[in-house]
């Protein structure tokens, strides 16, 4: 055998040879130089291409990063917005109004309260005109029925208008931000079709926002885990009914799970159960990601559920307040 | 059924990811692959080569996801390179250059896989995942007698083309300075 099989030589260094045939290349290379140094050479082709296989381990372990630069901040904000033009569009239009109806300043009376500049056009007499003198509320007063062409699910807007924390940016993750504005209205309307009222819906901003995933940053370390990602789609027609069927099954795309759940990927023992919160956001119910590294992170929505998750009632956090059902 | 897709995932779980992190460059995607594979394992009966069959079904998995799940795999797609940018930022700012070297290193090792065939490329990677040469036939669905003439190759191909993109980058540095 003049010419060594490289083949067969690699074979019989990774042990696939019967005993008969690794004896007889033990046998050549003891009396052929040229087969003793093609298996060298194999030795060091096998070493080497274990070593550069290995290298490729360092591979990021959160594609979905949960905090970050403010550079990378904007730029996943401004891909958010060029990927979902409408997003951008309704954001735009929600700040325009609630900041019109927030802080646009009546002719005749400088120090009213918003809630009363809204109620300018009422006569004295108007029962709507009287509830204005209450003290103010923080929340707006829902639209008057005679101003249908006011959208009643940008009416919460204003209240997002303000800047976040710094944390709650950093935890929320942009994307959803941008989601959140820019999805209101559909998202007030799956509230409001679950039977939840508008207060209350009005009620679940920023601070909910980030009281979630702050919540989700104190959980136990061991117990966190990244391997998946995922999020429950928001269904307006589902509500408490499909929660309860949803307890220990696998989650569905058009899942929506009320209150505070988390999920597992399937067929994890109890010993090694990750934790992952699903949050109920304004109507959209998200899957709340969680690294080793304390990173939280928070799936877009629209995404796909995959991965088998399955659904467990869970206590909601201290510090959020818990979802209506 | 449900006993068995357990086993398979405590057992395999791990290879599986990394395996499929190695050759996706995406720990997520990976994840995800895996998941949806011990998924497909509650389908199951029985399963005769368990260790095959999960990385084969991983396989048909990323192969047919490509076509299947586009938006989503795009989706990841932009935030793996966006976690890689972030990642490559991170690691200059806070580790220098010994890091960044890592990352380089690492960057050739992905070119230099990427540029093997197909088969070649996954008959490396199952062998670093300890397949024998009859799993990684049943995966590939190759002769199990050919499996070591395609190792033999690829591992050759891989370490050449590592050189000479190592190499590449020297020359390239030469210059640039």
């Amino acid at each position: 055998m003049s010419h060594p099989d490289e083949g067969m030589i690699h074979a019989w260094l990774d042990g696939e040879l019967t005993p008969e045939e690794a004896a007889a290349m033990e046998r050549r290379v003891a009396t052929e130089p040229a087969f003793a140094a093609a298996v060298a050479e194999a030795r060091g082709l096998i070493a080497a291409s274990s070593r550069i296989i290995g290298a490729l381990d360092a591979v990021p372990g959160r594609v979905i990063p949960g905090a970050g630069s403010s550079a990378r901040r904007t730029r996943r904000l401004t891909r958010g917005f060029a990927v979902r033009p409408w997003v951008g569009i309704a954001a735009a239009m929600a700040l325009t109004v609630g900041t019109a109806i927030v802080a646009w300043p009546p002719a005749n009376a400088p120090d009213v309260r918003p809630v009363e500049r809204r109620d300018d056009s009422l006569s004295p007499s108007d029962p709507r005109a009287l509830a204005s003198q209450a003290p103010p509320e923080r929340e707006p007063a829902p639209p008057a029925p005679s101003t249908p062409a006011l959208p009643a699910p940008i009416a919460p807007a204003p209240t997002r208008a303000p800047p976040v924390s710094a944390e709650a940016q950093e935890v929320s993750a942009p994307p959803t931000v941008a989601d959140a504005a820019g999805a209101g209205a559909a998202a007030a309307a799956a509230v409001a079709a679950a039977g939840v009222g508008a207060g209350v819906a009005r009620e679940r901003t920023e601070p909910e926002l980030a009281a979630a995933p702050r919540a989700a940053r104190f959980a136990e370390p061991s117990r966190l885990s990244g391997v998946v990602t995922g999020v429950a789609v928001r269904d307006a027609r589902a509500g408490k009914a499909a929660a309860n069927e949803a307890e220990g099954t696998l989650l569905r795309t058009a899942d929506v799970l009320v209150g505070c759940w988390r999920a597992a990927p399937p067929f994890v023992p109890d010993t090694l159960l990750r934790d992952l919160p699903i949050v109920d956001r304004r109507g959209d119910t998200l899957v709340v990601r969680l690294s080793p590294t304390h990173q939280v992170t928070v799936t877009q929505r629209g995404d796909t559920l995959s991965g088998g998750l399955r659904a467990f009632r869970a206590d909601c956090p201290a510090d959020r307040t818990p979802d209506p059902e | 059924m449900q006993q068995l897709a357990e086993r398979l995932f405590v057992t395999y779980h791990a290879t599986l990811v990394r395996y499929l992190t190695r050759r996706l460059g995406d720990r997520d995607w990976a994840e995800e692959v895996a998941q949806e594979t011990f998924v497909r394992a509650l389908r199951q009966e029985t399963i005769v080569n368990e260790r095959a069959w999960v990385f084969a079904v991983a396989n048909n998995l990323v192969r047919d996801g490509a076509r299947r799940d586009a938006r989503n795999r795009r989706h990841l797609e932009l935030m793996a390179a966006e976690a890689r940018d972030s990642a490559a930022e991170g690691q200059e700012q806070e580790e220098g250059e010994q890091t960044s070297a890592r990352a380089r290193e690492m960057a050739v090792a992905r070119r230099a896989l990427a540029g093997l065939s197909q088969r070649d490329r996954q008959a490396l990677l199952l062998k670093e995942e300890g397949l024998d040469y009859g799993e990684i036939a049943e995966v590939l669905q190759i002769e199990k007698s050919s499996v070591g003439t395609t190792l033999s190759r690829a591992r050759r191909r891989l370490a050449e083309s590592y050189d000479a993109f190592v190499a590449r980058e020297k020359g390239g540095g030469n210059v640039a300075s």
